[in-house]
């Protein structure tokens, strides 16, 4: 238990020390400088550093093998060294996978379906866990943890990578796709990746956004929150449905439904800001491949880094 | 996972008739057979083999979302 002390001003200009005990480390509240360990998502800046990319193209599955660290540091006791492991877990996993979009864009296109049935898998995984994903290095085997099992499908998946595939052939865009503003392209991937984890990666989020409180009308969590599975799968069928992208009237149509259902989400509140959040993710998902082959058009690099 | 399979199915009779040629005009000629013929089995596997390549590349991207998303519980 630790005490700390709030000097309170009285009217009569005498100030009296209040004291306010706490039942933990004052400095848990505080920035400790672990938090820096989430900046590790941004560690496809180094694909930027001549000979990384090549080196990342032609070591994916070690990497990826050795990025599993960060899950098997359940095993680890210690909070911190736990956080650290998965933080160079992060890196390391990000800058292999990101190293494919440097490929053709056949592969590239299929690295992004692959990313977003990623997520749809977590999210379907943590509707079955109760909102935890069971290979999180928090848990254990005592409250939930699945790492074992998680992890051994996750080795036979990196021996897939490695041996049964062929090697990935590398590709280097065109001077012409290299032209573009890179600042609108950043912001563009940057938003959708935000976006994508912040909305789509629980199901719970976005009942317990718009909840104003008690009597709780709903939506609720579950089942209502399986609605959001069901707006994922729905981007994920319309990013194949070309007009959406390709005419202009149907683009800024569909642009209008996404505005709308973020507009619905920050200004409504229960049901409709539910629906239009729904709205919001759909056109959210639908977006990756088109925005993920664009980006790619305009230095990947430098919107990876600032993403 | 069967709606993920009915898409990969959707999405397997789409490319049953488009055709994919990949052409590099700045390189030699036996480097552009490989690319090409690499590229090619990329969607000449079996409909088996293409549902374990997705599951795998599906897994794969589920690991990297649960090592994205385990930094800010560990924080927290």
């Amino acid at each position: 238990m630790t005490t700390i002390y709030f000097l309170v001003p009285h009217p009569k200009g005498i100030f009296f020390f209040f004291p306010l005990p706490r039942y933990f480390p004052l400095f848990n509240m505080s920035m400790s400088g672990e938090e820096a360990m989430i900046f590790s998502t941004v560690s496809p800046v180094l694909l930027s550093i001549p000979g990384v990319l090549w080196l990342a193209q032609r070591t994916q599955g070690f990497v990826q093998l050795l990025s599993l660290v960060g899950i098997l540091a359940y095993l680890v006791p210690s909070p911190s060294l736990r956080l650290v492991l998965g933080g160079v877990a992060a890196a390391l996993n990000l800058v292999s996978v990101m190293s494919t979009w440097y490929q053709s864009p056949l592969r590239r296109d299929r690295a992004a379906l692959a990313l977003v049935l990623g997520i749809l898998f977590s999210v379907i995984v943590r509707v079955y866990t109760v909102t935890v994903n069971p290979l999180w290095p928090i848990l254990n085997e005592t409250n939930g943890g699945l790492q074992v099992p998680g992890l051994a499908v996750a080795v036979v998946c990196i021996l897939d990578l490695v041996f049964l595939r062929s090697s990935p052939p590398t590709y280097k865009p065109s001077d012409k796709a290299k032209k573009g503003s890179i600042v609108s392209a950043t912001l563009a991937f940057g938003a959708l990746l935000f976006a994508t984890q912040l909305l789509a990666s629980d199901t719970s989020t976005l009942s317990r956004w718009i909840w104003t409180g008690y009597p709780d009308h709903g939506p609720e969590p579950f089942p209502h929150g399986l609605a959001v599975i069901g707006a994922i799968i729905l981007g994920l069928l319309l990013s194949s449905v070309q007009v959406l992208f390709t005419s202009t009237p149907v683009v800024i149509g569909w642009w209008l439904v996404g505005s709308a259902g973020s507009a619905a989400l920050y200004f409504l509140e229960g049901w409709p800001a539910f629906i239009g959040g729904l709205a919001l993710i759909t056109y959210i998902i639908s977006l990756w491949p088109f925005v993920k082959t664009n980006t790619h058009k305009r230095t990947l690099s430098s919107a990876l880094t600032t993403s | 996972m069967l709606i993920d399979v009915g898409f990969d199915t959707t999405s397997l009779l789409e490319f049953s008739k488009v055709s994919i040629s990949v052409v590099n005009k700045s390189a030699k000629p036996a480097t552009t057979a490989v690319a090409a013929a690499t590229e090619d089995s990329l969607y000449s596997q079996s409909f088996l083999a293409s549902i374990k390549d997705l599951f795998v590349d599906m897994y794969l991207s589920f690991i990297t979302w649960t090592l994205i998303t385990s930094l800010g519980t560990m924080i927290w």
